[in-house]
């Protein structure tokens, strides 16, 4: 089936998957994806003109970036403390130093994997995700509350390589 | 013996009761009221004469604590968009809040700057 976009593919019902960089996937899974928001942005390097000031003479165009925010549920607490370690100098080694989550750089860049329930659905694959922040939300949904765990990632849309690009689709 | 207590098998103490009997039977009127109250039902007249004291008070102490729910639910829906969907997520089973709460840290990410 073919898809417009990774967002429209993000939205039909599946998990998420985490695995080191360069590995085949989709690894451990995170949890079930509830919800999610993706926020592209441009990266631009100004080129400015000495000899008038601060004047701007272009930009060279970086790459797009994919911020994405995913509500998750039926958590893997263990999981998420691979990806979001806050212990500094653990004894941990995968996926690298802990950190606090919102620290991380591109070295603790994760391949992050969503697999949707139908086979029919496409995947979406971000070779090289940074792990940004995780917070929790419980929802009273009157009858009863509803765990969540909320994070975000850091995504680029392009890399050097294809391995580092997100990919998605036939 | 009232047709409420029936309803909920809280039937009239043979003997004296002790203090946890006296306990258990009034958190079952409690609660059979609150469920009562709750699911829409309403006392008529003829319901309030059927009821002894005990029940009469149980009946009046969980009308009071539904219509305490009620104004703090209408305060939180009142106070801020988050309070609204936190308000609403009964009915939306919860999808604006965490449509919220996405937007939230996304926003608070980006003017973080990074």
């Amino acid at each position: 089936m073919a898809v417009s976009s990774a967002l429209t593919a993000l939205k039909v019902p599946g998990s998420l998957f985490f695995d080191v960089v360069g590995n085949a996937g989709p690894g451990t899974e995170l949890g079930l994806v509830r919800d999610v928001q993706i926020r592209v942005a441009e990266g631009r390097s100004p080129i400015p003109v000495e000899e008038h000031g601060i004047e701007l003479a272009g930009s060279v165009y970086l790459g797009e970036q994919w911020r994405m925010a995913f509500a998750l549920r039926g958590d893997d607490a263990d999981a998420f403390g691979l990806v979001f370690k806050n212990v500094v100098g653990g004894a941990v080694q995968w996926p690298g130093v802990g950190k606090v989550p919102g620290r991380h750089t591109a070295q603790d860049s994760i391949r992050l994997e969503f697999v949707p329930k139908e086979a029919s659905h496409r995947g979406v694959v971000f070779a090289s995700a940074i792990p940004e922040l995780v917070e929790e939300l419980e929802v009273d949904l009157g009858h009863r509350v509803e765990h969540l765990v909320l994070c975000t990632f850091l995504a680029l849309r392009e890399g050097v390589t294809p391995a580092g690009s997100v990919s998605w689709g036939p | 013996m009232s047709l409420f207590g029936e309803s909920i098998g809280v039937y009239p103490y043979s003997g004296e009761p002790d203090a946890e009997t006296e306990n258990a039977r009034l958190v079952t009127l409690a609660l059979g009221a609150e469920t009562f109250l709750r699911g829409g039902g309403r006392l008529s007249m003829v319901d309030w004469t059927g009821l002894d004291s005990q029940e009469r008070a149980v009946f009046a102490a969980v009308g009071d604590k539904l219509a305490a729910r009620g104004a703090v639910r209408l305060a939180t829906a009142a106070r801020s968009v988050m309070g609204a969907a936190a308000v609403v997520a009964v009915i939306d089973d919860g999808d604006e809040l965490v449509r919220l709460h996405l937007t939230s840290l996304l926003d608070r990410l980006e003017r973080r700057g990074k």
